[in-house]
């Protein structure tokens, strides 16, 4: 079987890019080892920032004004919603150390402000407010369903006639007169261009054509509760432990704290995790004392050491690289599929992706 | 008599039928971990226990199970409220 692109991995990511080189004619395929959105996509809770390292934020906010139109565009609901997002700080040193860092964030044009108590109050009633010592505001991210997210892009993949091989892992690629050989247990597929959006999995993948991917898995846990009848309007954000504390569309409350470290173990799942969520949890929102927990699991983030994503043609021909997304992937992936759409179909390299060019390590 | 076409719901957390299974497998989400994540069911309050053993049933029914597990169990066993973790609840 020969196709035109072949794109090694089934999250959001690597449909984003598989629909946007399909639907510009090339014959696609989509190779994932496992299920769709096994990796990254199925993990992360949804947050839609804009509050990202230097170049990336531009990219983001790219990101977050065409998350406004794909469901449109894509023809299914994503739920995703302007949650903006609260940011908090309990401690003085943690307000200190956000004053500094917003400032930084403004200068990049990020629009994030700081939120007088009294107005949390006010327009978040159910926030303690007590306990808090500084709040910032920003109120154009979002929050998305992830597998939502990629659905939409599956179908829209589908109906530009991509295929998509699920269970398929890809145990060897070659390169050979041009072109490389794509091999699953189950058939070998000649391409003629390649793109690795297999997140943490892509380092593995690329040292079989001799490239040194640094991607690096960072462990996390998450949670979600029974539904409930949205009130939680923003994303609340407590940057010093991790925390972060969301309300879906469908009702849900999804959350994460802290971090594991380095592991590529997805079977974590850890009581102190939820113990310190919890604490966390009801001491700034004391109402969801009685909500209950249905359901934890561990998310790998697929970090670089810049902070910065890997999005661009390799020094070997014809194979292109999308991960490294860290946890601000769902931010950027529609931007990436779109840009790195138009590099793979037209060779145009975007100045929006240049920065984050493989080429750098 | 005209007899209305009766819904079976397989999952009553989130109110998933069994032809909504039936369309999901035929739109290529034929697997358990996918159309778990698809339908939304086993996700709910119950966490499997009343709908797990349909999805798998109707998944052997087309011909689509490769091999006989569940989808990955995680803990809680049970819902569990946040004020017992937090211990504001005893």
């Amino acid at each position: 079987m020969k196709v035109d692109v072949a794109v090694v991995g089934g999250g959001a990511l690597g449909l984003s890019i598989a629909y946007n080189v399909a639907k510009r004619g090339l014959k696609t395929m989509v190779f994932e080892a496992n299920y769709l959105g096994f990796g990254s996509t199925g993990r992360d809770i949804g947050l839609v920032r804009e509050r990202v390292v230097d170049d990336v934020a531009k990219l983001a906010l790219m990101g977050l004004k065409m998350h406004d139109k794909l469901p449109d565009k894509l023809g299914v609901n994503t739920l995703f919603r302007r949650s903006g997002c609260l940011i908090v700080a309990l401690e003085e040193e943690e307000a200190k150390a956000l004053e500094e860092k917003y400032k930084a964030y403004k200068r990049m044009g990020v629009q994030c402000d700081p939120l007088r108590l009294e107005e949390v109050k006010k327009r978040f009633p159910y926030v303690n407010v007590e306990r808090l010592k500084a709040c910032y505001y920003d109120k154009r991210e979002g929050l998305v369903h992830p597998l939502a997210l990629l659905w939409a892009y599956f179908e829209a993949f589908k109906k530009v006639g991509g295929a998509l091989r699920k269970q398929a892992k890809v145990k060897s690629l070659k390169v050979e007169g041009g072109s490389f050989r794509v091999a699953t247990d189950a058939e070998t597929v000649e391409a003629r261009k390649v793109v690795i959006a297999a997140g943490v999995y892509s380092s593995e993948l690329a040292k079989q054509v001799g490239l040194t991917v640094p991607v690096e898995p960072l462990a996390r846990e998450a949670l979600v509760t029974e539904p409930m009848k949205p009130f939680l309007g923003p994303v609340i954000e407590r940057p010093s432990n991790g925390f972060l504390l969301g309300q879906t569309m469908r009702g849900e409350f999804i959350g994460t704290i802290g971090s594991l470290g380095r592991s590529y173990d997805l079977s974590l799942s850890s009581y102190s995790f939820l113990k310190e969520f919890s604490r966390q949890a009801v001491e700034i929102v004391p109402a969801l004392s009685g909500l209950k927990i249905l359901r934890q699991w561990t998310w790998i983030c697929d970090t670089t050491p810049d902070g910065k994503p890997l999005i661009g043609e390799t020094s070997v021909n014809g194979l292109y690289l999308a991960c490294g997304c860290h946890d601000y992937g769902l931010s950027i992936i529609p931007a990436i599929g779109e840009l790195l759409g138009r590099l793979i179909v037209g060779g145009e390299v975007d100045p929006l992706i240049k920065p984050f060019s493989p080429a750098r390590f | 008599m005209i007899r209305m076409k009766a819904k079976k719901f397989i999952c009553l957390c989130h109110d998933v039928t069994e032809d909504d299974v039936l369309k999901a497998i035929e739109a290529g989400y034929d697997d358990l971990e996918t159309l778990k994540r698809f339908t939304g069911a086993t996700t709910g309050p119950c966490q499997g226990k009343s709908c797990m053993m349909h999805l798998i049933r109707i998944l052997g029914q087309k011909g689509k199970l490769r091999e006989a597990k569940t989808v990955v169990i995680r803990p809680p066993i049970d819902p569990v409220p946040i004020g017992i973790f937090s211990g504001e609840e005893g």
